[in-house]
């Protein structure tokens, strides 16, 4: 709490103490840039806003720099401020963000309005923390924001998540079935692959499809990592009668790639 | 007599016996003049129908061997003007319109789609349709970032899926006239590329209206993938003017000449390393991508590739001369006895006819196509590896080989993004 004060105090205060015409001109244009996204609405002419664009590509070389923006970005985040504004420092925070960010932007998770973009900013910044706190956040997520995560855990190939993963396979939500379907084909790992080969059998109809794609994905996966046979036995279930013909299909091509050449 | 491993020889008569039957029943010998018989007809699905993909199935319609059996699109004048324009072909009412294109990708008897519904779907559709065994045509771009574009290359690879990106020039006599000067040294030895990409325009005041009825107009599956932003009508007729859900000029052309490029250097499975340029950019605005561009790109053999707007065209400058090709088809030359002793094409860009034939015949022989996903994906990375050293305007250095950026974080973190869910690339 003190801190966020003296975040928005401080650069206000150094106004007052210098005077705007005394701050350096980079750091006025800055200062007026940042009040103005503290009310920034849907409409608004983005112009306001061009000297924190111009300030977050510039900190390419100066961590110094990025550090800074870096704050005063995920500051916004905690605050009142209008969606619209939140949504630009999630798309800011995308491009210089570091952990330091993950607790603000994790905290919207579960805001459907805002959900998308604190994960656009999450699946850009490293390190484990961000995918520990997306993992965390799946069981305080529903809906849509669910799926999203989902997608965000799978898009950075989480081992960890393929419990919850598994889970979720026989979730009432259709859409977040698939998605942890998905998930597992993505992250493609032995667990995953034992976990889809066991929920293969009893998938419902609606799921089918994403089960198939989603072995052989692991299989692709399971291959590139060396490991042959548990590539081809996913490929062998995928090549059986029951499998439309694309399926087979590709499941040949599969064998083929898995099958050793003397 | 070579040996042929038996494991391998084993499975491929099992592989056989078990796909032994096509697609399509092979096509008999087609009459001249005549339709081909129903079950010979590659059935299509239309997904977007605006006036480029409208365009698209008139071509499509012409070929003797297509039934276009469904279309889709999220504006309901334009199924219902899409699904006149099919009925009228045919002459009946059997053209079913849909705002789904779930509905489109579960049937069985759609063997093939062309899509053409805007930048910011073509590769979720493409996806989508390959996971579900359909062959598709796709208009460029076909890609907002190069990590989605290289999803496009795995999943149709994965399928074996027949995959056509809509960079029709791959099969225009013109442009296949001018690879083969250059790659057969009639201008020497080349080290200039210029593409000319036209220009750019158009800006407008986002301002937030109500939402249309989405029986009229389905916005949120119009935005598709792209971050939710307040419905208005500029974002709407604007698209091709926002990062959001585009990528400019440069991606615009870039698609076409950056392929052409790639073709007659011999480079078309690799890239230029080094990027740098500067743009117009609008002061503010709906409009976010560049109005125009200069950028210069290096190979790694250190053959330049230029973008600048202007009229369009391509331009191939070697130590012996050059040779330009407009979009209308014509091509120059200096000195012009680089022309003076063959015959010279004019076929001009907006020529679809060999481009969809070479599609449909792969759908046949499942060949690739002419403009297949890895050739597509590698001039669409040009395309966005340009807009990135625009965006963050500063040199960035790309290694074709494991398709990432050199010492670049920023850079890096822009090869991909979140989509909007359900939708996933």
């Amino acid at each position: 709490m003190f801190e966020h004060v003296m975040l928005r105090v401080l650069p206000a205060a150094a106004l007052v103490f210098f005077g705007a015409a005394d701050l350096p001109a980079a750091e006025a244009d800055l200062v007026k840039a940042f009040d103005a996204l503290k009310a920034y609405q849907w409409g608004q002419d983005r112009v306001v806003l061009k000297a924190i664009d111009d300030a977050v590509m510039g900190s390419h070389n100066d961590a110094a720099a990025r550090k800074s923006l870096e704050t005063r970005l995920a500051a916004v985040l905690s605050t009142g401020a209008p969606a619209a504004a939140k949504n630009y420092a999630c798309r800011q925070l995308s491009l210089i963000g570091s952990g330091a960010s993950v607790p603000a932007l994790a905290a919207l998770l579960p805001d459907k309005d805002l959900s998308h973009m604190a994960r656009y900013a999450l699946e850009r910044i490293p390190g484990d923390e961000t995918v520990a706190a997306l993992r965390d956040s799946l069981t305080k997520v529903s809906g849509l924001q669910k799926v999203g995560v989902i997608n965000s855990l799978a898009a950075r190939r989480d081992a960890a998540a393929v419990g919850s993963f598994s889970a979720l396979l026989s979730d009432a939500d259709p859409q977040i079935a698939a998605a942890a379907t998905a998930g597992l084909g993505n992250v493609g790992n032995s667990e995953a692959a034992a976990s889809l080969s066991a929920f293969a059998p009893k998938a419902p109809k609606a799921l089918q499809a994403a089960v198939a794609d989603a072995s052989l994905h692991c299989a692709e996966r399971l291959l590139a990592a060396g490991k042959k046979a548990e590539a081809t036995a996913l490929y062998k279930e995928l090549s059986k009668p029951a499998q439309p013909k694309h399926v087979r299909v590709a499941a040949m091509r599969g064998l083929l790639a898995a099958t050793p050449k003397k | 007599m070579k040996h042929v491993d038996t494991t391998r020889r084993r499975f491929l008569a099992v592989a056989a016996a078990t796909v032994a039957s096509p697609w399509l029943v092979p096509t008999a010998a087609l009459g001249l003049g005549q339709r081909s018989a129903p079950s010979n007809r590659i059935a299509l699905g239309v997904i977007g129908l605006g006036n480029r993909n409208r365009s698209n199935l008139e071509t499509f319609l012409a070929q003797k061997d297509v039934q276009c059996v469904t279309v889709c699109d999220c504006f309901a004048d334009r199924r219902r003007a899409g699904k006149e324009m099919v009925d009228r072909h045919y002459g009946n009412a059997a053209c079913k319109p849909t705002r789904l294109h779930e509905e489109l990708l579960e049937r069985s008897d759609v063997d093939a789609l062309l899509i053409g519904t805007g930048d910011r779907w073509h590769s979720v559709l493409s996806i989508l349709a390959a996971k579900a065994g359909k062959d598709v045509y796709c208009e460029k771009p076909f890609s907002l970032t190069i990590a989605e574009g290289r999803r496009v290359v795995e999943v149709t690879r994965r399928y074996g899926t027949v995959w056509q990106c809509g960079t029709q020039r791959r099969s225009n006599e013109s442009y296949r006239f001018v690879v083969d000067l250059v790659r057969g040294g009639r201008i020497g030895k080349l080290h200039t590329i210029t593409a000319i990409l036209g220009g750019w325009g158009g800006n407008g005041v986002a301002t937030p209206e109500p939402q249309p009825d989405p029986e009229l107009f389905d916005y949120d599956r119009w935005l598709g993938q792209a971050p939710w932003a307040p419905y208005c009508r500029v974002r709407v007729d604007l698209w091709r003017n926002h990062w959001d859900t585009s990528a400019g000029v440069i991606v615009d052309m870039g698609a076409h000449y950056f392929d052409f490029a790639q073709w007659a250097h011999d480079s078309e499975l690799s890239g230029p390393v080094e990027y740098a340029g500067a743009g117009v950019w609008p002061e503010g605005g709906f409009t976010t991508v560049p109005l125009s561009v200069n950028v210069e790109a290096r190979y790694a053999d250190g053959v330049r590739l230029r973008m600048v707007n202007g009229d369009k065209g391509v331009r191939f400058d070697g130590d012996k001369g050059w040779v330009q090709l407009s979009d209308q088809g014509a091509i120059t030359a200096e000195p012009k006895s680089i022309l003076s002793d063959r015959f010279v094409p004019r076929v001009d860009w907006a020529f679809m006819g060999g481009h969809v034939r070479n599609f449909l015949d792969c759908i046949r022989s499942r060949r690739p196509t002419a403009s297949h996903p890895e050739l597509a994906q590698r001039a669409h990375t040009i395309c966005h590896c340009a807009n990135l050293a625009l965006r963050l305007g500063r040199t960035i250095h790309w290694d074709p080989k494991t398709e990432r950026f050199v010492g670049d974080d920023q850079a890096n973190r822009m090869l991909d993004r979140a989509a909007r869910p359900p939708w996933r690339v």
